[in-house]
């Protein structure tokens, strides 16, 4: 091949291998705050997976409620036994995808705000929601970031009315990952 | 009544398991604990879950975010690994790792995403 076809050639696979097709993260950011003026309730993980196809949008991940680690012994035990009973229920799955994918650009890089609409599994329970993110394009990665409410009531999540007070109805979540391509083995 | 109370604090400050001093109730390859998962997750969850369990095999990636350090561990799967989060409360003699060598981690078994993850994990030599 000549040298000006090779120069083509390499140009054509830097321009490809500018973000695009599958990405992935099985080390995302997961956590939660259900504090009250009465208590601190907080836990996190960082043992999430996220999914994401940059072609259709389509986002997945998922999260292992054991993993989650609180400050206090005891208010794991009962955040795995009593509410989320873990152990008949171990995950929870967000199945969905970005809704304006159109506004993202994946050769250039910066901070896109994007809309992610879908169906999330917990405690058993199925529920359609929506959310905002961001997805920042940095090279080949990708990065996500979204926050949501999640209400308790809507996951059949009974708290007992002698500590209602000191659990928050509706929990903050915070999601973040930084997604590498996914290279076929 | 004094007991009761006492009893409360106690329970209400009782501390996390310590992981170094905990005993294995499981032990096992890294390939081996993704196999039992893969043949039958409900199965695997009743044995495993919430069980100590360690794991020994080749670190593939070690990874630290916002000072949280995953190792995960080959287990001869095609897209999963034993992924071992580092626990928070234990002081680690390490937390870095070489890519290939062979490591056993002591930790929580919380179940399968698309890897087998283990949480509060720490190095036994």
């Amino acid at each position: 091949m000549k040298k000006t076809s090779w120069i083509v050639f390499l140009l054509f696979f830097a321009t490809i291998a500018h973000a695009q097709g599958k990405f992935y993260s099985k080390t995302a950011a997961v956590s939660f705050n259900a504090t009250t003026p009465l208590e601190d309730i907080e836990a996190q993980t960082g043992t999430g997976t996220i999914v994401f196809d940059a072609q259709t949008g389509k986002l997945e991940s998922t999260v292992l409620i054991k993993a989650f680690q609180f400050k206090r012994a005891l208010m794991q035990e009962h955040f795995n036994e009593n509410y989320l009973e873990s152990s008949k229920y171990p995950k929870a799955t967000f199945k969905g995808a970005i809704t304006n994918l159109a506004d993202v650009n994946f050769k250039k890089d910066g901070a896109y705000k994007v809309k992610v609409k879908g169906t999330m599994e917990l405690h058993g329970v199925k529920k359609d929601m929506t959310s905002d993110g961001t997805l920042t394009v940095a090279g080949k990665n990708v990065k996500v970031n979204s926050d949501f409410i999640v209400k308790c009531a809507d996951y059949d999540i009974k708290i007992p009315s002698v500590v209602s007070d000191k659990i928050a109805k509706e929990v903050k979540v915070k999601v973040s990952g930084d997604l590498q391509p996914l290279v076929g083995k | 009544m004094v007991g009761g109370v006492a009893t409360g604090i106690y329970l209400w400050n009782k501390p996390h398991q310590n992981m170094q001093r905990a005993t294995a109730d499981l032990t096992l390859t890294a390939a081996e604990l993704m196999a039992a998962f893969n043949t039958d997750e409900n199965a695997a969850n009743t044995k495993y879950l919430d069980k100590v369990v360690a794991v020994t095999g080749k670190v593939a990636t070690a990874t630290t975010t916002e000072g949280t350090t995953v190792v995960s561990l080959e287990a001869n799967d095609d897209f999963g690994v034993v992924s071992c989060e580092l626990d928070k409360l234990s002081k680690h003699k390490r937390t870095t790792f070489s890519q290939g060598e062979e490591v056993t981690l002591k930790g929580v078994c919380v179940g399968k995403t698309l890897d087998v993850v283990l949480v509060r994990c720490v190095l036994t030599e």
